[in-house]
């Protein structure tokens, strides 16, 4: 099959018709402030288990990247970001709606984020074929590095506090080792409860962990989820399509940095878009008004978020490890799926991932519309949805997705205990994404370990099989620039506030 | 200027998972070599980077993210309500544990004062809601429902 017939595959009515679907649900849950893309994929997950593995991938593709724009309609209209993903979009959003500009902050974001999301998609699709052709070359010993290096950057996750972070990946990390061990057979961590002998359930534990935490905290205040914000009266398409043009540069690079943050495991676009302001604000001559409705500001954040959509899913189709956090909820529902993801899916599944890819581009070109219409009357239809409503409706999502995944109900135990223990230690300051990220890497990192080990002992080296190996000499290399990182980025944030300030 | 509060909450937390590490590598005695490995490994992890959290805190190099506005009492029951929901799936049965949970969450989510017009209309839709999904899961997705 060439190109043409996978794109001519993602263009099949059911395709176009559960990305048009999946493109609106996304908008809308990502509108909604507290509900993040990552929830938003979680809790529809299991509408996508009874379909075909790439009209799957397709809707949950395009549930995200209408999830990620979404968050642009409260930060702008009600300076309250939709997602993590959009808070930086408040810095100038909300102050161009305050001044009357509402309508062209939601063009230009609608515009930047379908820019943003075809490049992220077009990395996609050009640089992953390369990439899992080198990653074939892969033994175990270099899935160990690989696992280690996503550990290491799981740093960068912690809210505040580096050291939080790790601890919470620490967590993760216990979490993934329940359950009888793959290599030796050892039974982990079950006690005497025989329902955890098959491990903790990803999916599951995903949703757990990532919405009750959510859901409990929506109750605690009577403040509504959303109120009527500034009215929106026209397009303005025309003048957004003039101030892109003249920002093209800008664009691209915040497009390109936020391909390359989604490639990074684990940072998603609420990093990508803050590197993607800093910088756009370090370069611009007009930098004295960003802060206060700055069209490029806007342009900056909801490109590069958006970006971070293709880009994440990079590692996640080439290795199996997740780019960004809802890729990690994807990579759950692909094994449902029974895919595995790795450098063999571009060949052995090349129709399915082709497809999803061709999907993703589809429903990246159909949030323009979605954005630019459907999206409209979508908020101002969900700004009638009282709390009250929404939370047990989200809970009953939450229970469905879990028990959908193995039809098992010990399942949405483990769910509903792992997202009240994930709001306890959220109390206590540690966030889920470390701990996610150790749940996933963890039995990458031990499988590849073990394995490696004894091949290790076979060889004659243990040292020579860990250490001597070319890739795996430059993954070690990428380890010790991912202790970096945190650094990095916090230095990036804490400049972008300042500059804002 | 606000004032810099020593992050105790997270002290306790860096406690709690130095006691589970600490757990985790003494169950780790029972495993083999290599099946011992990375519990060892990660257990040790996680009681150095507690103990220096908690040092951290003690010497007042850390600071306590800003405390969660709203109701703790509706937040602990919303918690309960979940894990008895999950706990009372299998003995009740789908339809009459999700109408009694969603019920409860209604409630809960619910802060403002009740009318006879807030009730209906409220609980037509959680029904219309968890009738809509029950039939769709069970009969269009085949999802066994207990």
């Amino acid at each position: 099959m060439g190109s043409l017939d996978f794109l001519l595959a993602a263009l099949s009515p059911l395709n176009l018709l559960l990305a048009l679907g999946s493109v609106v649900a996304g908008t809308v849950i990502g509108a909604l402030p507290g509900l993040t893309a990552t929830m938003a994929v979680a809790v529809l997950v299991p509408f996508t288990f009874t379909m075909a593995p790439a009209a799957a991938l397709i809707a949950l593709g395009a549930i995200y990247t209408g999830a990620i724009y979404g968050g642009a309609y409260a930060a702008i209209l009600l300076n309250t970001p939709g997602t993590p993903s959009s808070i930086a979009t408040t810095f100038d959003g909300y102050p161009m709606a305050r001044k009357g500009d509402g309508d062209l902050a939601l063009t230009l974001a609608c515009l930047s984020s379908v820019v943003g999301g075809l490049v992220g998609a077009g990395f996609l699709l050009v640089l992953a074929p390369p990439m899992a052709t080198v990653a074939l070359k892969f033994g175990p010993v270099e899935y160990f590095w690989l696992g280690l290096f996503g550990l290491t950057l799981i740093a960068s996750l912690g809210e505040g506090s580096t050291i939080k972070g790790l601890i919470g990946g620490g967590l993760g990390l216990l979490l993934s080792m329940v359950g009888v061990a793959e290599v030796g057979g050892d039974i982990r961590f079950v006690g005497e409860f025989k329902a955890l002998l098959g491990g903790v359930d990803v999916v599951s534990a995903l949703i757990g962990l990532y919405c009750i935490p959510v859901l409990i905290d929506l109750v605690a205040t009577p403040v509504a989820h959303l109120e009527a914000g500034k009215q929106v009266a026209s397009f303005r398409l025309a003048e957004a399509f003039g101030i892109l043009r003249r920002s093209r540069v800008n664009l691209l690079r915040s497009s390109i940095i936020g391909t390359v943050v989604g490639i990074l495991p684990g940072a998603g676009g609420s990093i990508a878009s803050l590197v993607a302001y800093s910088e756009t604000k370090r370069g611009s001559a007009r930098r004295e008004h960003f802060g206060k409705g700055e069209p490029d500001g806007v342009i900056a954040t909801e490109s590069a978020n958006n970006a971070t959509v293709g880009g994440g899913f990079i590692p996640t189709l080439v290795l199996g490890i997740p780019g960004t956090p809802p890729d990690a909820i994807i990579l759950g529902a692909l094994l449902v799926q029974g895919i595995r993801t790795g450098p063999t899916l571009f060949t052995q599944q090349a129709p399915i991932v082709y497809t999803f890819i061709w999907g993703l581009i589809l429903a990246t070109l159909i949030m323009l519309p979605v954005g630019l219409l459907i999206g409209r009357f979508a908020f101002r239809s969900i700004v009638a949805i009282p709390k009250a409503v929404l939370v047990p409706g989200v809970a009953l999502l939450t229970v469905l997705g879990s028990f959908a995944v193995h039809n098992n109900i010990h399942e949405v135990q483990q769910m509903v205990l792992l997202g009240v223990a994930a709001w306890g230690v959220g109390r206590l300051g540690f966030s889920a994404s470390p701990i996610v990220l150790g749940l996933i890497l963890g039995t990458i990192a031990e499988r590849g370990f073990v394995q490696g080990h004894l091949i290790g002992g076979a060889r004659g080296s243990i040292l020579a099989e860990f250490f001597a190996r070319p890739i795996s000499i430059a993954i070690i290399f990428f380890i010790v620039l991912g202790l970096f990182w945190p650094w990095w980025a916090a230095r990036r944030i804490r400049l972008a506030g300042e500059r804002n300030a | 200027m606000p004032e810099i509060r020593p992050d105790i909450p997270g002290a306790i937390g860096s406690g709690l998972m130095v006691l589970l590490g600490a757990g985790a590598i003494w169950a780790a005695r029972d495993y083999s070599d290599l099946g011992a490995v990375f519990p060892r490994t990660v257990g040790a992890l996680l009681v150095a980077l507690g103990c220096v959290y908690i040092l951290l805190v003690l010497i007042g190099r850390t600071r306590q993210a800003s405390a969660s506005d709203g109701s703790s009492m509706r937040r602990t029951l919303v918690a309960v309500v979940m894990l008895a929901w999950g706990f009372a799936l299998g003995p009740l049965g789908f339809l009459p544990s999700g109408a009694a949970a969603m019920a409860a969450l209604l409630l809960i989510a619910h802060h403002e004062r009740w009318t006879l017009r807030t009730a209906l209309l409220y609980g037509l839709s959680t029904s219309v809601i968890l009738l809509g999904m029950y039939a769709l899961f069970k009969h269009a997705l085949q999802v066994p429902l207990p």
